[in-house]
C-alpha cells in the first residue's frame, strides 16, 4: 500500500507518508495530574495517572508555557437550540483533527493515518490504551459497533450521514486488530480526511459499546423491554436508544450524564434541566502537556443558560462570564463591550471566521410564479441588481467599516481567492444597473417602478429575518432605497426564523437574505452557496438542490448548472492535494460565471471574549460553521495561578 | 361710560345666572369642561400633536429614513438662540473620530463654530398633506456643507434624524393606532353590558366565549396571524389588519368588567324604577347604566392608547409588527430595546418615550376633565 | 420538525433527509392532523401524557411543570405588588384628587404605561448591573442555580426575583391605579356617601367600608386572567431577563415548531385560566353581596 501525502501550500506541506503522532515523550513514570484527582488516587477511587493515560498520550502544544491547574471556566449558551455552542466548546475530539491554524490535519485520537494513494482506503492506528471516561478501554471494538449496530442499522440509521458516503456507496470498515480499523470507500474520496477532521467526523467515536449495549436491540432484546417499563421517554428501543446518545449532538446528547466520552469534560448538569449547563474533568483524558501534566488544566465548565443575547453582554460586563464567543460577537455589541473590558476583565480576541459572504441576496431560481422564475434566471437581471448596491455605504453605515464590498467567494486570505469571482458587478453604478434592467425589464409606471411583460409592476417581496446580528432588516432598507433608484420595487417582509423556514421547504418565498460559509478551507466541503448542493439553509434552487441529492427528485437542473455539479463531482474525487485544488478552482470559476446569488459584504475578521487571566490561547483563532473550534484546543486553557 | 358697563356686567352676570338654570346639556358640560384648566391645555396638546403629524413632511428637518454614515449614534446637538450676542439659532458643530477599536464613531461638540439654522429653509420637493407640492422645511440647516449636521434629539444607528422620526411615527401611531381603541372599546361597552344586563344564558354564553378568546395565550395567536396575512400585502395594509385583529381580541377585559359593574348595578333602585317606568332595555342600558361608569370607561381608553401602541412593540420585537420602511413611536421604542442604546445612546429611548408619555397624558387628563364636566354630582360652578 | 433540522444544520449539525422522515413516523407526523391531534388528546385524558417535545426528545410535562410553578409564582408576587401598591395609592389620588400628589402618581404611572415593559427591563437591569454592581438576570446567582433548595437558595431567589416583578408589575400598576381612582371617584360622588358622611361617619370607615369595597369589583373580575397574562404578555420580558418561567419555553416552542410542547404549554395556560376565572367569579360574589341576588 502506497502512501498518500496532504502536500500543497495550502496544508503546510506536511501530513507525512503517515500521518504520524509527533512526539512520543516517554516518561510514563513523570505524568502528574490535577490536585482534586490526587486525592482520589490516594483513596483508591481512581488508578494512578499513568495506568488512565494512553501509551502515547496526545502532547498539546502550550504557548505562554506550563500551566496552572484548577479553577471553573465561566461561560454562556443560550436557553435553548444552542446545544453546538456546548459542542464547540468541549466535545470535539475527533480521529484526526485540523491544526490550530486550520491550515493542515494531524492525527488525534489516531496516532497514525495511513491513506492509498488512489484515495479510496483510510487506515487508523488508534493510541494504544485509551479510556473512556468511565475507564473502560476505548478500542477498534467501539468502531465497530458504531459501523456495524449503528451506522448500518437501518433503524437506528434511516440514512447515512453523507460525511461516510461517496460515490452513493457507504464507507466499509474493517477490523484489523485491537487498534487497527480501515475505512474503504468504493471511489476515490479524497475529502474524506478534511471531512473527519472537521466536527461532523465525531460519529465512530462517541458511541461507547460497553454502556450502550444494554440499549441495543441485538445485544439486549430480554432486558430492553424492562428498561421501556422504567423509561418515561422511549417507547421503542431506538427511541431508547436515541435518548441515550442521539446523532449529531441533538439536545439529547447534552441530556444524558451517564454517557460515557473521551472529551476533556464529562457533562454533569444537562442542557435541558436547570438554568445552567456544567461539566466536570474528564480523569481519564488522554492528553498531556509538554511536561506531562495531565490536560485539562481548568477543573469545571459551567454555562449560564440565557435567552437574550443583550443579557450575555450585560453579564459580560460584570465579569460574569471567563469567556463568550458566539451571539454576541458582532459590530452592534463591540462597543459596549469594548466599554465594559476593564468591569468585566476581559480582552478581545481575533477569530478567524469568515463566511463567503455575510449578506447574501438569494432570489429564488425555482419560485413557482412563471414571470418572477423567467426573470429571476435571467442573470442580466441579477447582474443588473448587483450593479445597483452601494455596498461600502452599506459597509460603513452597519458594519461601521469592518469588511470589503464582495460576491459570495473565497476570502483574500485564502489560496483559493479569485479576484474576478470576489470582486466581479460589485462596483456601485445605477447606470450601469440600469442598462442590464432595461434588458430585462424595460418599461417603467407612472411612479418610474419597472413593469414585468404582463404590464403590472415588478415587485420581489424579501424575507428578512434578525438573526446572527447581522442587522438584515437595516441592510435590506438600504438595498430597498438603492433598488427604488434603478426603478425596481422591493418589498420588506420581517419575519422570524420559523416562518421562513415553512416558507423554505414550501418553495414558497421569492427572495430572502441570508449569509453564506465558505470563505476559508471549508468551501472544500461545504459548497452550499456555491452551486445547488443540499437542504441546509440556503435555498436559492432548493428544486436543483434536490435533484443533485437523488435525480429522481426535485427538477432536473438547466445545463449550465449540471456542468457546475459535475465539475463539483471532480473536486471529492480528487485524490491528490493538487489535483484537487486545481479542480476547486475550475469548480469556483465555473461558480462565479453562472452568478447565481447576489453577495453584499465579506466581514473582516471577528472576535471573542477572553478573561484576562485565562492563557494559551490561541491568536488569531480559526472558528466555523463546520470547524468545531475552539473545541479541541480548550483543554490547554489555563487560568494564570490556577484561581 | 363707567354707568353703561356696570349695567353691562349687571346684565352679563344676570344672563349667566339664567344661563346656568335653563342651560342646555352641553352649554353646562362646556361650562364646567371650560374651568378644568388642565384639560383645556391637554386639548390644546393634543390638537398640536395631530396638527404637527400631519404637517410632519413640512416640521420635520429631515426625511426619516435618509442615512448618514458620518453621524450614526450622534449625540443630541446643544441648541442655542444666540450665536456672539445676537439672535442666530444655532446647534453645536459634531466633529466625528472613528474608533476602530471599540467600532464606534465618536463625537465631540464644538460650540465655538456652530452650525446655523434658518427658517423656511429649500429642500427637496414634496408633497404636503399629499395634495400641497413644497420645496421649504420649516426649520433647517442654513447653507448646508459638508460635515454639518443638525440632530436636536440626536441620531440613531443609521444617522436617521431622531427628531424627524418622532414626528413621522406620529402620522401611524395617532390614525391607525387608535382605530383599534375605539373598535375595542365599542365592542367591549356593548356585549359586556349585553352580558352583565341581561344575565342568563346570554351571559353564560358571552362569557364562555370571553374565557375562550382571553385563555390563548397572545403571542402564538399573533404569530399565526402573522402567517395568515400574505406576503404581497402593502405594509400599512397589513399592519392596520393586525391592529384590527389585536383589538378584536382587546375588548374582552373592558367587556368583563363592564358585565362586573352591571352585574352590581342592574338592582339599583334606578334601574328598578326605569324598568317599573316601562323604559326599554336597551334605553336602560345607554342612558342609566353606562353613564353612571362613564369614569372607567374613559380611563379604560386612555389606558388602552398607549397599550394599542405599545402592543405593536410587541409583534415587532417578534419580527411580525410594522414592516419598514414604515415608522411608528411603537417601532422606535423597540428599535431602543438594544444594549447599545440603553448603555450608549439613551436619546433613542427618551424621545419615543417622551413623545408617547406626552400624548398619554394630555388624552389622560383631557378624559379626567370630560369626565368631571359630564358628572351629573359634581359642583355646577 | 423541519424547522428544528433547518436550525441544526445551520449550525453545522448536518441532518439527514431519511432521519427527518424516520423522525417524523416516529413522533407520528406522517399521519393525518386529525388523528395525530387524537392521540394527542387521548394520551393526555388517559394517561396524563402530553407528548413529547421534538426538540428534547423529553416528555412535555417533565419540562413544563417546574417552569409553570415559577411562571405562577411570578405571577402572584406581580400582582400582590401591583395591588399593594395601585389600591393605596388610587384611593388617596381619589379623595385627594387633583392634589399634587395625585398629578405626581398619575404622571409616573403613565411614563411606566408608556414604556413597554421588555424596554424597561433591559435599561432597569442595565442600571442595576452598572450602577449597584449586582448580578442580574435569571431567578438565582450562579452557585445557587443548580444548588437544591435550601434557606440560602431561597433568600437568594427573593435577592433576584423582586427585579421582574417589578419591572412586570410597574406596567400593570398604572391600569390598577387609574382604573382604581376613576371607579372610586364614581363612587364617592354617589348620594349615600355623602348621606354616610352626614351621618357622622368617620372619613376612613365610610371610605373603606362601602365605596373601595365596591370599586375593587372590576379589579377582581380580572384575577382570572393574570396566569394568562404573566405567560404571554410577560413572554418578552421573560426571554428579556432569561427568567426559568415557561414564556421563554413557549416562544422557542412555537418558533422551532415543536408542537406537543407549544399545544400543551397552551393548553395548560387555558385550562388555568378557566379555574382562574371561576375563582374571580366566587370571589365577586363574596365581595359583592348584590351580585349574589339573581
Amino acid at each position: 500500500m502506497g502512501t498518500y501525502t496532504f502536500k500543497k501550500a495550502a496544508f503546510g506541506g506536511s501530513l507525512l507518508g503517515a500521518l504520524l503522532a509527533t512526539s512520543a515523550i516517554a516518561f510514563a513514570a513523570d505524568y502528574s495530574q490535577a490536585p482534586i484527582l490526587e486525592s482520589k488516587v490516594q483513596s483508591g477511587d481512581l488508578p494512578p495517572v499513568a495506568e488512565r493515560l494512553p501509551a502515547n498520550p496526545y502532547v498539546e502544544a502550550s504557548i505562554d508555557g506550563i500551566g496552572d491547574y484548577g479553577g471553573t471556566l465561566r461561560t454562556t449558551i443560550l436557553a435553548n437550540g444552542d446545544q453546538y455552542n456546548l459542542t464547540r466548546t468541549v466535545a470535539n475530539e475527533t480521529l484526526v483533527r485540523w491544526d490550530t491554524s486550520w491550515t493542515k490535519i494531524e492525527p488525534s485520537i489516531a496516532e497514525e493515518v495511513t491513506v492509498s494513494d488512489d484515495a479510496t482506503t483510510f487506515t487508523f492506528k488508534l493510541r494504544e490504551g485509551l479510556k473512556w471516561s468511565d475507564g473502560a478501554p476505548f478500542t477498534v471494538d467501539d468502531i465497530m459497533f458504531w459501523y456495524e449496530d449503528v451506522f448500518m442499522n437501518e433503524a437506528l440509521t434511516p440514512s447515512p450521514n453523507s460525511v461516510f458516503v461517496a460515490g452513493g456507496e457507504p464507507v466499509k470498515v474493517r477490523r484489523i486488530d485491537d487498534v487497527t480499523v480501515e475505512f474503504k470507500f468504493t471511489v476515490p474520496y479524497g475529502l474524506f480526511m478534511q471531512q473527519l477532521a472537521y466536527g461532523q467526523g465525531h460519529q465512530p467515536i462517541v458511541y461507547p459499546r460497553h454502556y450502550l449495549e444494554q440499549f441495543h436491540e441485538r445485544y439486549n432484546s430480554e432486558g430492553i423491554p424492562a428498561i421501556l417499563e422504567q423509561s418515561s421517554t422511549a417507547s421503542d428501543w431506538v427511541s431508547l436508544f436515541h435518548s441515550k446518545v442521539s446523532p449529531s449532538f441533538m439536545p439529547t446528547f447534552w441530556q444524558n450524564t451517564e454517557l460515557p466520552t473521551l472529551n476533556p469534560w464529562v457533562l454533569t448538569v444537562p442542557y435541558a434541566d436547570g438554568n445552567r449547563v456544567a461539566a466536570t474533568r474528564n480523569p481519564y483524558y488522554w492528553k498531556v502537556d509538554e511536561a506531562g501534566n495531565q490536560l485539562p488544566y481548568i477543573d469545571k465548565v459551567t454555562w449560564a443558560k440565557i435567552d437574550d443575547p443583550q443579557l450575555m453582554v450585560l453579564k459580560m460586563t460584570a465579569g460574569e462570564f471567563d469567556f463568550a464567543f458566539r451571539h454576541i460577537n458582532n459590530a452592534t455589541f463591540r462597543s459596549v463591550l469594548y466599554d465594559g473590558t476593564e468591569t468585566g476583565n476581559y480582552r478581545f480576541v481575533d477569530v478567524e471566521d469568515i463566511p463567503a459572504n455575510d449578506a447574501v441576496l438569494l432570489l429564488n431560481l425555482n419560485i413557482d410564479d412563471p414571470v418572477k422564475n423567467e426573470i429571476f434566471n435571467n442573470k442580466d437581471f441579477r447582474i443588473g441588481l448587483s450593479h445597483a448596491l452601494n455596498r461600502q455605504e452599506i459597509i460603513d453605515l452597519i458594519y461601521v467599516g469592518q469588511g470589503t464590498p464582495s460576491q459570495v467567494a473565497v476570502s483574500e486570505r485564502h489560496e483559493l481567492y479569485n479576484e474576478k469571482a470576489s470582486k466581479q458587478f460589485t462596483e456601485y453604478d445605477p447606470e450601469l444597473a440600469n442598462q442590464y434592467l432595461d434588458k430585462v425589464l424595460g418599461k417603467k409606471d407612472a411612479e418610474g417602478y419597472r413593469l414585468d411583460k404582463n404590464g403590472e409592476r415588478f415587485t420581489v417581496n424579501f424575507m428578512v429575518a434578525d438573526v446572527f446580528g447581522l442587522s438584515y432588516p437595516d441592510v435590506m432598507q438600504m438595498v430597498q432605497q438603492y433598488a427604488k433608484d434603478v426603478g425596481l420595487d422591493i418589498q420588506i417582509r420581517t419575519t422570524d426564523r420559523s416562518r421562513l423556514t415553512t416558507m423554505w421547504n414550501a418553495n414558497e418565498q421569492d427572495a430572502y437574505i441570508w449569509n453564506c460559509v465558505g470563505g476559508l478551507s471549508e468551501v472544500y466541503t461545504d459548497v452550499r452557496c456555491y452551486m445547488p448542493y443540499q437542504r441546509a439553509d440556503v435555498f436559492y434552487a432548493p428544486e436543483w438542490a434536490d435533484w443533485y441529492a437523488d435525480h429522481d427528485n426535485g427538477q432536473q437542473p438547466p445545463e449550465n448548472i449540471q456542468q457546475l455539479m459535475a465539475a463539483y463531482d471532480e473536486v471529492t474525487t480528487a485524490s491528490s492535494d493538487a489535483s484537487r485544488k486545481a479542480k476547486m478552482e475550475d469548480f469556483l470559476e465555473l461558480s462565479a460565471d453562472n452568478f447565481l446569488t447576489i453577495g453584499i459584504v465579506q466581514p473582516s475578521l471577528k472576535y471573542m471574549m477572553v478573561s484576562n487571566d485565562l492563557k494559551n490561547i490561541v491568536e488569531p483563532i480559526a472558528i466555523n460553521g463546520t470547524l468545531w473550534h475552539p473545541a479541541p484546543t480548550l483543554s490547554s486553557w489555563y487560568f494564570e495561578g490556577g484561581k | 361710560m363707567t354707568t353703561h358697563s356696570n349695567i353691562d356686567t349687571a346684565v352679563e352676570t344676570v344672563t349667566r345666572g339664567e344661563d346656568l338654570t335653563t342651560a342646555g346639556q352641553w352649554q353646562l358640560f362646556w361650562l364646567r369642561f371650560k374651568k378644568h384648566r388642565l384639560a383645556v391645555i391637554s386639548l390644546v396638546v393634543i390638537i398640536s400633536l395631530y396638527v404637527v403629524a400631519a404637517l410632519a413632511e413640512f416640521i420635520a428637518p429631515f426625511d426619516p429614513n435618509s442615512t448618514n454614515a458620518r453621524f450614526t449614534y450622534a449625540s443630541p446637538q446643544g441648541f442655542h438662540l444666540f450665536h456672539d450676542g445676537s439672535f442666530a439659532p444655532n446647534v453645536s458643530r459634531l466633529s466625528m473620530t472613528l474608533n476602530k477599536e471599540s467600532l464606534r464613531r465618536e463625537f465631540t461638540a464644538d460650540p465655538d463654530n456652530p452650525v446655523f439654522l434658518g427658517f423656511f429653509v429649500p429642500a427637496k420637493p414634496y408633497m404636503l398633506l399629499g395634495v400641497i407640492p413644497m420645496e421649504t422645511k420649516l426649520f433647517g440647516i442654513k447653507d448646508p456643507k459638508i460635515g454639518d449636521s443638525l440632530y436636536l434629539f440626536g441620531a440613531d444607528r443609521l444617522g436617521r434624524d431622531i427628531l424627524s422620526r418622532v414626528l413621522y411615527g406620529a402620522q401611524i401611531s395617532l390614525s391607525i393606532g387608535l382605530v383599534g381603541v375605539v373598535v375595542s372599546l365599542v365592542l367591549g361597552v356593548a356585549i359586556g353590558g349585553i352580558s352583565g344586563f341581561f344575565g342568563g344564558w346570554v351571559d353564560v354564553l358571552i362569557q364562555r366565549f370571553i374565557e375562550l378568546l382571553r385563555s390563548i395565550p397572545t403571542i402564538p395567536l399573533w404569530m399565526g396571524l402573522a402567517t395568515a396575512i400574505p406576503v404581497s400585502w402593502p405594509p400599512l395594509q397589513t399592519y392596520f389588519c393586525i391592529t384590527l385583529i389585536v383589538s378584536l381580541l382587546g375588548w374582552t377585559s373592558l367587556a368583563r368588567e363592564v358585565r362586573g359593574k352591571f352585574l352590581s348595578l342592574r338592582n339599583e333602585d334606578y334601574v328598578i324604577a326605569a324598568r317599573l317606568d316601562g323604559m326599554s332595555e336597551i334605553g336602560i342600558i345607554f342612558h342609566h347604566l353606562v353613564p353612571s361608569f362613564i369614569s372607567h370607561i374613559i380611563a379604560t381608553l386612555t389606558l388602552a392608547i398607549p397599550t394599542m401602541i405599545l402592543s405593536e412593540t410587541a409583534l415587532s420585537f417578534l419580527g411580525i409588527g410594522l414592516q419598514p420602511p414604515i415608522i411608528s413611536w411603537g417601532t422606535l421604542l423597540q428599535e431602543a430595546q438594544n444594549i447599545r442604546a440603553v448603555a450608549q445612546a439613551p436619546w433613542l429611548l427618551f424621545t419615543p418615550a417622551a413623545a408617547i408619555v406626552i400624548a398619554v397624558l394630555s388624552l389622560n387628563f383631557l378624559g379626567d376633565g370630560l369626565r368631571d364636566a359630564a358628572d351629573p354630582y359634581g359642583a355646577t360652578t | 420538525m423541519t424547522t428544528l433540522m433547518a436550525d441544526w444544520a445551520s449550525q453545522g449539525g448536518a441532518v439527514e433527509q431519511g432521519t427527518v422522515a424516520a423522525l417524523r413516523e416516529r413522533y407520528g407526523l406522517d399521519q393525518p392532523i386529525y388523528i395525530q391531534y387524537y392521540k394527542w388528546i387521548a394520551g393526555i385524558v388517559t394517561a396524563g401524557d402530553f407528548g413529547l417535545s421534538f426538540e428534547y426528545g423529553r416528555p412535555v410535562a417533565e419540562l413544563i411543570w417546574g417552569r409553570l410553578g415559577y411562571s405562577f409564582l411570578l405571577a402572584v408576587l406581580t400582582l400582590c405588588f401591583a395591588w399593594a401598591v395601585a389600591i393605596p395609592i388610587g384611593i388617596l389620588s381619589a379623595v385627594r384628587q387633583y392634589s399634587i400628589g395625585d398629578y405626581v402618581t398619575t404622571f409616573l404611572a403613565f411614563v411606566f404605561l408608556a414604556l413597554p415593559n421588555f424596554v424597561l427591563a433591559l435599561a432597569v437591569m442595565y442600571v442595576v448591573s452598572t450602577y449597584f454592581g449586582k448580578s442580574v438576570g435569571g431567578l438565582f446567582s450562579p452557585e445557587y442555580a443548580d444548588a437544591p433548595w435550601s434557606f440560602g437558595r431561597l433568600w437568594d431567589l427573593i435577592t433576584h426575583i423582586w427585579l421582574p416583578v417589578v419591572v412586570i408589575g410597574t406596567g400593570s400598576l398604572a391600569a390598577l391605579l387609574r382604573i382604581m381612582r376613576a371607579n372610586l371617584l364614581d363612587e364617592l360622588r354617589k348620594p349615600y356617601v355623602t348621606t354616610a358622611r352626614a351621618k357622622g361617619l368617620s372619613e376612613l370607615k365610610l371610605l373603606i367600608r362601602y365605596p373601595v369595597r365596591i370599586a375593587l369589583n372590576p379589579l377582581i373580575s380580572a384575577i382570572g386572567w393574570i396566569l394568562p397574562a404573566a405567560v404571554s404578555a410577560e413572554i418578552l420580558v421573560s426571554v428579556v431577563m432569561s427568567l426559568p418561567t415557561t414564556g421563554p419555553l413557549l416562544l422557542r416552542a412555537l418558533l422551532s415548531q415543536d408542537m406537543y410542547l407549544a399545544g400543551s404549554l397552551i393548553l395548560l395556560v387555558s385550562v388555568l385560566t378557566i379555574i382562574g376565572t371561576l375563582i374571580s367569579d366566587i370571589l365577586l360574589a363574596l365581595a359583592d353581596p348584590r351580585i349574589r341576588l339573581q
